[in-house]
């Protein structure tokens, strides 16, 4: 922001020539800038300079100012800092409410998300229709169907032969993924019964992931949270 | 400049002294405008409005003297501007008074009111031809009564860079107050 310096032409009546009479034109700046009385030698650019620029130093202002209502009204708000100016704080007040409330809706869609993991999985488990290692684990902790169990449940009962005893709505539906959009619905909770499964102690001697639920989408991606919107410049 | 009262006068209004908060915004709010005039133009009397609520909301938490009173108030005030610059769209951060070339009338607004010689709005109508940084150093230098460390810290140049802009600016208002005619 630097700009064109004033060239030596452009003011007369401050030429003193040589440094030194640079060094005492600066000296006398200073005083200007610092709102102190000019010597009397001083040159007469420098008074006239001087003059010009004491009125600016503006003494106080003597009965309303402009702005002066507001002000006071602003003041008397506020009686407690903490709670004056809505017109500065509201601002970041709502963003921290927004965020806050956005924080909540990511935790309960969270555990939506869990519960119906959790609850789809042990449907599936009892229906026998998880992976072998799955369903063993299964076997161990709910008392679920074996894996053997349950494989020849399945071959007993294939997709779109009616009912089975054992199995809810919900479950069958989990359980034959006859329908595209079914079928994309048990992956995903698949995945999430492999990954919810360190809820009831996992045993190394069964890996849980599998293929098929690498390909799930993640739960919380399906999840975009509101953002506040970007501070307006 | 309150002076020796200022600080009893901060603590007054500090404890919610109406008349303390006055006396405090009597003192400043003139020179505030004229700073205001030049770099914010029409908006001079909203972007002062800005800086008091902001000023009122942190009177609690400020600690310091009256120099660092006003450095912190126009402080403010030039943050506030440059967002209001920035909010406008405009190229440069003090848009506003700081490009009108030498000869040309300043419009008078509501600013000027406390304005009360026409004199001061010719000196501050040069002051406003000059370069940015020139004209802002010596508004805060001479209108705001700041020295040259507290300038220094609000525009964030060395003391010797605010030293040198506000002579080289004074040495240019001289010349363009010399042509003009201005008397005083």
């Amino acid at each position: 922001m630097t700009g064109p310096d004033a060239s030596s032409d452009e003011m007369p009546r401050l030429q003193i020539p040589g440094r030194a009479g640079r060094d005492q034109d600066d000296l006398l700046l200073d005083m200007i800038l610092d709102r102190r009385p000019l010597p009397p030698d001083a040159p007469p650019g420098m008074h006239a300079l001087a003059s010009k620029l004491v009125g600016l130093a503006a003494a106080p202002g003597v009965g309303q100012l402009p702005g002066e209502a507001a002000a006071l009204a602003a003041f008397v708000r506020s009686g407690s800092p903490t709670s004056t100016l809505t017109l500065v704080g509201e601002s970041a007040g709502r963003h921290r409410r927004h965020r806050l409330m956005a924080g909540r809706a990511r935790l309960t869609a969270a555990a939506a998300v869990v519960v119906v993991g959790l609850s789809g999985t042990a449907a599936a488990a009892y229906a026998g229709v998880l992976p072998a290692s799955v369903q063993n684990l299964a076997h161990r902790v709910i008392d679920a169907p074996a894996a053997q169990h349950a494989v020849d449940h399945g071959r007993q009962h294939r997709p779109g032969q009616p009912g089975h005893p054992g199995t809810t709505p919900s479950a069958h539906g989990s359980a034959h993924p006859a329908k595209p959009g079914q079928q994309k619905g048990h992956k995903g909770r698949g995945h999430r019964a492999g990954h919810g499964q360190p809820v009831k102690k996992p045993k190394p001697t069964h890996p849980v992931n599998t293929p098929h639920s690498t390909h799930s989408p993640r739960p919380s991606k399906a999840h975009p949270s509101p953002s506040p919107s970007p501070r307006s410049l | 400049m309150l002076g020796a009262a200022f600080e009893v006068t901060l603590a007054n209004a500090r404890a919610g002294d109406q008349e303390a908060f006055a006396a405090i915004f009597r003192d400043i709010q003139p020179s505030l405008l004229r700073y205001l005039h030049v770099i914010a133009g029409d908006a001079a009397e909203d972007m002062a409005g800005e800086t008091w609520l902001q000023v009122i909301a942190g009177l609690a938490s400020f600690r310091g003297d009256e120099q660092a009173f006003k450095a912190w108030l126009f402080t403010i005030a030039r943050h506030r501007t440059i967002d209001w610059a920035r909010s406008r769209a405009r190229r440069q951060a003090l848009p506003a008074r700081l490009g009108v070339t030498d000869g040309q009338q300043v419009t008078p607004d509501t600013a000027e009111v406390v304005l009360e010689r026409l004199s001061t709005q010719a000196v501050l109508a040069a002051i406003a031809s000059l370069p940015n940084d020139q004209a802002e150093i010596i508004l805060l230098r001479v209108v705001a009564g700041l020295d040259a460390p507290a300038v220094a810290r609000i525009v964030g140049k060395t003391p010797g860079a605010v030293r040198v802009a506000a002579h080289r600016g004074l040495r240019r208002l001289a010349s363009v107050l010399d042509q003009t005619g201005v008397t005083v």
